[in-house]
């Protein structure tokens, strides 16, 4: 049996980490409540967007756009989201999972794959491999200002137009609901993909549901796409780090919550141990003056 | 003949009144004989105080129903003996040398006293060699030492005895010298186990069942304390004889060491002596190291004793298993948590240990396995609380790496054994070191982290684990 004091010292190691675990999770759950809300209607106004898009990319008349075309530099770039802090359970192993399966593909079919990170508890899985990231944005915050996305979306909308880049992904872990949340990838470049991607995973009405009049636009659908192409990469990026981010809190909300409850089990185990070892000291304590007393006699 | 008479009995001591002239010496053998229901009984008893004006204070030796106070107490002029040598072989002995295995009577040319002075310094040799057992966690973290003193520390229950009847059963088998084994105060039913055991099994290359090779020396539960406390003396006297007469190796098991610093403490009271620490009898550390200094090696001959240690309530820390602490040069401590995880022999890799486990003994090789070893096993253990509140995930990647390869060492420390085989149905594994050596490089080296964990469980060295992962995902 332990000492008391070993008992003791370790029960209150294990106390202050309850209220630690107990903070972080009180701390997330007020930011996922905050995000969730906020997250509801930014899927609104993407479903929007891409409804738009896919009516203007997929004409009669097929459009010649820069954005629609299809690149073949042999170099794609994954952007990759990772949870900001760590407690929060497996949420990195699992993007990871992804990020290396993108990376197998490409090995396999010879491609360059660059990989850009957000700063982020991803990175030190990533050493672990000894997967070195192309780039690491070191000063997003964790919900970037649209400034930062449209940086780092025009970066690669210029590689992109230059013909220097095939394809844009973002692996992030999506929100699904509140019980369901899963690592996956959304393909920003090409156009047409996103377009696609989004169309596929949209709860919502598409066109080829709906029967409409043929419609004229003004100015010319090239312009048009111009300016909405560019609007529905930032704002669809800007939504993938809305998942990621509220997928993160409420990682951390359940793993927190876990852990807390760990812990609770822990110390009244701990208190039991301690009770008892206290009692038994005190009965040999006893024992031993009673003895003696019982000699002197 | 010097006879007295008994004045007093307490539970199982009593006191008797000789001539004041004629008091009988410490340590003297006292023998009452009386009528018990019919039948002719002698009690023996031996003296531990002399109270003053001829009294002797004696812890009996045998059980002291029917005696009566005035009835003669004889002194028999000296300590007790026991017959010893060859002629003891193949028998089953109690503390006073007779026979209790119903095969007549032994026919013993020596006798020798059950108290004897250790050997002398300059007799004693230093013994450094390995003694394999192929029980792969012994031989890697705490190897066996030729001519040296092993303990098994345990608490209740966590296969102590079946360690101990393990052993007997690789190295006594192989072991080309005698074997005594000394059974102190433990199940009876074990001892009769034991013996049919050993009459079954035959050293191999020989017609000899391996009893024709052991004594037996029992002093169980049943008997009083007095006894429990003298049998494990009894039992080391043959073994000396063995040894002084340059027989060769002597093996001695005792099960259990403990049993008998129980036994002292029982009669110390009763001898009137203040207890303890924790009730103990204050001349523990004395008895404990009167005994355990007779078990050397010397000159003549090489006594290599395993000893089962009783740890009451799991704690080491405990006077008696501590007192034991300091004689031995390997030990091997039983743990309850890891008995709780379906691994036997449940020894604990962190706190066992052995003097041996040396880089210029064992070699850089062993030396280095298993301190990688110990350091996987160690980070894993620091990381318990960590995983038991965040759960796996939150450790690092390395960290989660050195968690698979410990859990995968802690399970690949299982072996069937040969004594279990009828409950497991598992045949008996014996590996030998320079295989359990490169198996445990190879987990610590990453090369079977791709097996599921229950494969390391039960098998003998790594390849085997290597196929019966492969039976498991047949089956799966």
């Amino acid at each position: 049996m332990a000492s008391i004091r070993q008992i003791f010292l370790r029960r209150k190691a294990i106390d202050s980490i309850a209220r630690m675990t107990r903070t972080l999770e009180m701390i997330s759950s007020a930011r996922y409540k905050a995000y969730s809300s906020r997250w509801a209607l930014t899927g609104a106004y993407r479903d929007a967007l891409a409804r738009i898009a896919y009516l203007l990319a997929t004409p009669e008349k097929p459009l010649d756009h820069p954005l629609l075309k299809q690149n073949s530099s042999g170099r794609k770039a994954i952007l990759a989201l990772g949870s900001r802090k760590g407690l929060c359970g497996a949420y990195n192993s699992e993007v990871f999972h992804l990020v290396e399966v993108h990376l197998e593909q490409a090995r396999g079919r010879g491609q360059q794959l660059d990989l850009y990170v957000p700063r982020s508890r991803l990175e030190s899985v990533l050493s672990f491999h000894g997967v070195t990231p192309t780039e690491v944005y070191t000063d997003l915050d964790e919900r970037p200002t649209d400034r930062q996305i449209r940086t780092i979306a025009d970066a690669f909308l210029e590689q992109f137009l230059e013909g220097k880049l095939d394809s844009l992904g973002i692996v992030y872990k999506r929100f699904y609901s509140a019980s369901s949340q899963r690592a996956q990838t959304l393909t920003i470049l090409p156009l047409p993909d996103l377009v696609d991607d989004l169309a596929t995973r949209a709860q919502v009405m598409w066109p080829w549901d709906l029967t409409f009049e043929d419609f004229l636009m003004t100015p010319p659908a090239y312009q048009i796409i111009e300016g909405l192409a560019r609007m529905l990469i930032y704002y669809s990026i800007q939504s993938c780090f809305m998942d990621a981010v509220l997928s993160e809190h409420l990682a951390r909300m359940i793993a927190m919550r876990n852990a807390t409850d760990n812990a609770e089990d822990m110390i009244k185990q701990l208190t039991t141990d301690y009770n008892r070892a206290r009692q038994s000291q005190i009965t040999s304590e006893l024992l031993d003056i009673v003895s003696g007393m019982g000699a002197l006699e | 003949m010097n006879v007295g008479k008994l004045t007093q009995v307490i539970g199982s001591v009593f006191d008797a009144k000789f001539t004041p002239e004629k008091v009988p010496a410490l340590y003297n053998a006292l023998e009452i004989t009386f009528d018990f229901g019919g039948k002719q009984k002698t009690l023996r008893g031996e003296v531990q105080q002399h109270l003053g004006g001829g009294r002797v204070r004696a812890v009996s030796l045998g059980g002291t129903l029917g005696l009566r106070r005035g009835m003669d107490v004889v002194d028999t002029g000296g300590p007790m003996t026991i017959a010893v040598g060859t002629e003891t072989l193949g028998r089953v002995v109690n503390l006073f040398g007779d026979p209790i295995d119903d095969r007549g009577p032994i026919e013993a040319k020596a006798k020798r006293s059950i108290h004897q002075d250790p050997p002398r310094l300059v007799d004693l040799t230093a013994h450094s060699e390995v003694f394999e057992t192929g029980i792969k966690v012994i031989d890697l973290l705490c190897p066996f030492v030729r001519g040296g003193k092993t303990g098994l520390f345990g608490g209740a229950g966590v296969g102590k005895t079946v360690v101990i009847q393990e052993l007997i059963a690789r190295i006594a088998t192989k072991h080309g010298g005698y074997s005594v084994f000394a059974g102190v105060g433990e199940r009876t039913r074990e001892g009769n186990d034991l013996w049919l055991e050993m009459q079954r099994t035959t050293i191999p290359g020989t017609n000899d069942t391996v009893l024709a090779h052991t004594t037996l020396v029992f002093g169980q539960m049943n008997e009083p304390p007095g006894a429990r406390l003298r049998v494990a003396l009894a039992a080391m006297t043959i073994a000396e004889h063995f040894r002084d007469s340059g027989i060769g190796d002597i093996l001695l098991f005792i099960d259990n060491i403990f049993r008998f610093a129980q036994a002292g403490s029982e009669v110390s009271a009763l001898l009137g002596r203040i207890p303890s620490a924790v009730g103990y009898q204050p001349t523990l550390a004395t008895e404990m190291g009167q005994l355990q200094e007779r078990i050397a090696s010397t000159k003549t001959g090489s006594v290599t004793s395993v000893q089962a240690v009783y740890v009451p309530a799991d704690d080491l820390t405990d006077p008696a298993p501590a007192t034991t602490f300091a004689h031995l040069d390997s030990f091997v401590v039983l743990k309850r948590a890891i008995t709780q995880k379906g691994i036997y022999p449940a020894v604990d890799p962190l706190e066992s240990t052995s003097r041996i486990l040396d880089p210029n003994i064992v070699g850089q090789d062993h030396y280095n396995v298993a301190q990688t070893v110990l350091e996987y096993l160690q980070r894993y253990n620091e990381l318990q609380d960590i995983i038991a509140i965040l759960g796996i995930d939150e450790l690092s990647k390395q960290d989660q790496t050195i968690v698979a390869r410990a859990r995968r060492l802690e399970r690949f420390f299982s072996q069937p054994f040969l004594v279990t085989r009828q409950f497991t149905g598992l045949e008996g594994k014996y590996v030998p070191t320079p295989d359990t050596i490169e198996s445990c490089k190879q987990i610590c080296e990453g090369r079977w982290d791709q097996l599921p964990e229950e494969a390391f469980m039960y098998v003998g060295a790594i390849d085997e684990a290597a196929q019966k992962a492969k039976t498991l995902t047949k089956k799966g």
